[in-house]
Parts: C-alpha cells; structure tokens; sequence
C-alpha cells in the first residue's frame, strides 16, 4: 500500500514505550502493534487525535506516501 | 434466561412440533386416511379420483413417497432453521455458519416449492393408474399457496446475503484503529 505507517519512527524520536502510548490512546497493544506494522484498514480520526497530542506531532509525521 | 433466549427457545420448541406434525401427519394420511376426514389437501385432491381407500398396495407406497418428498425437504428446512437458531444462542448472528445456514433454507424452501409443485401431478398420476386407458387423469395445479411460499425462501435468500455483508463490514471495522 503506498501510505506507509511511521509510528515506530516517531516513537524512538520521542523515547516513547508502545505500551505507554497504547495506554493514553486507549487502544490495545495488539492493535498499536498492528497499527506500527502498517496491518490495518484505517485509523479513526480520534485514535489519530490522541497519538499526535500524546507525541506532540502532526498526523503528516506519522503517515507517509509513497508511490508504488 | 432473557427473553430473547426464551423466544429463540420458544422458536426451537414450535419447530419441532411442526416436525413431529408434519411427519405424524404425512405417515398417517396414508396408514389410515380415514381417521383424518377433514384433513389434508392431497387426501381431498385424491378423493377426487377413488380415494386414498380404494388405491392398492404399490400405489399407497408410491403416493406415500411422492408426499414424503415435499415434507421430507420441509423438515430438513425446519432443521436448518434450528442449527440457525443455535447460532443466535450463541451469539453468532454474522457468523459463516449463520449465513450457510440462512441459505440452505432457502434452497430447501425453494425445492420444496418445487416439490410440492410436481406433488398434485405425481399424486393424481398415481391414484389413476390403474384405471383403464382412457380414465386416467393428469392434472397440473399451481395453488397461491406455491407462489406464496416463494416469499419466505427469497427472504432467506436475501437475509443471507445481508449476514454476508454484515460480516465483510464487521470485519473491516475489527481492522480499523
């Protein structure tokens, strides 16, 4: 798929723990995990909302595309 | 229990009489007709032609199998709905098994429309068989009844299909985050 998910990346800028961010946002680690791995569907725009105020960073840095 | 459990109870509990009526129905009409009058429209149609009474032994079998069929795809329905309704029970209302279930109803309803379309013709064919050429009969018939039927199987055809596509969305939605 050609947007490609940049969590992982932004959460070693930030020295964040997965689980730590799994947490404030509310969802399960399973599903953050899926989510860094770029394995889902879609995010929810509250979902989108809570990781950008938790990382302090706009939903460009954590999404990216790429063409194919 | 609540009381949608004990609906879908009440539910399994009215099948199964509908199956021990339908098969205690179909075997008695032919054993001994005369203990049911009143009863039964293949039982008045073949009155029409001598009477279930006055038919020989091969003939009181075949009639008995061309009844069995019909009601034989009736009860294989009313079991469907039952496997359907143990899914609900159990929480599955968009589970695969649901929606197999749902469809094989319909089929089974749609052959047994079928069925008991050819039924009248099969039993008319038979009850005057013996009857010398010239005094034999073919009758075709196509009752409301028939075209009715066709509502409850197209139904469970299309609720089927909604299960499928509830369940495609369900599981879109478990990989939205």
């Amino acid at each position: 798929m050609p947007i490609t998910v940049r969590l992982d990346v932004m959460l070693a800028e930030r020295k964040v723990k997965s689980k730590d961010l799994a947490a404030h946002v509310g969802i399960t680690e399973a599903n953050l995990s899926l989510l860094k791995s770029g394995k889902v569907k879609g995010v929810r725009f509250a979902t989108l909302e809570a990781i950008c105020k938790y990382l302090d960073c706009q939903p460009g840095d954590l999404l990216r595309y790429e063409e194919d | 229990m609540n009381n949608k459990l004990l609906s879908l109870t009440l539910l399994k509990w009215i099948i199964w009489f509908s199956i021990t009526l339908i098969i205690t129905f179909n075997v008695w009409i032919w054993v001994d007709p005369s203990a049911l009058s009143h009863l039964g429209a293949e039982k008045r149609l073949i009155d029409n032609y001598g009477g279930i009474s006055g038919m020989v032994l091969w003939q009181r079998i075949a009639g008995f199998v061309v009844d069995a069929l019909p009601a034989g795809l009736l009860i294989a329905a009313l079991a469907s709905l039952i496997g359907l309704i143990r899914q609900l029970e159990a929480g599955n209302w968009f589970a695969e098994a649901s929606e197999r279930a749902l469809a094989r109803v319909g089929h089974l309803m749609l052959w047994y429309l079928l069925a008991s379309f050819l039924n009248d013709t099969l039993l008319v064919l038979i009850a005057t068989a013996t009857n010398p050429p010239g005094e034999r009969a073919l009758a075709i018939s196509l009752s409301s009844d028939t075209v009715l039927g066709l509502v409850p199987a197209l139904m469970a055809l299309v609720i089927a299909r909604m299960v499928r596509l509830a369940r495609e969305q369900r599981d879109e939605l478990n990989q939205i985050v």
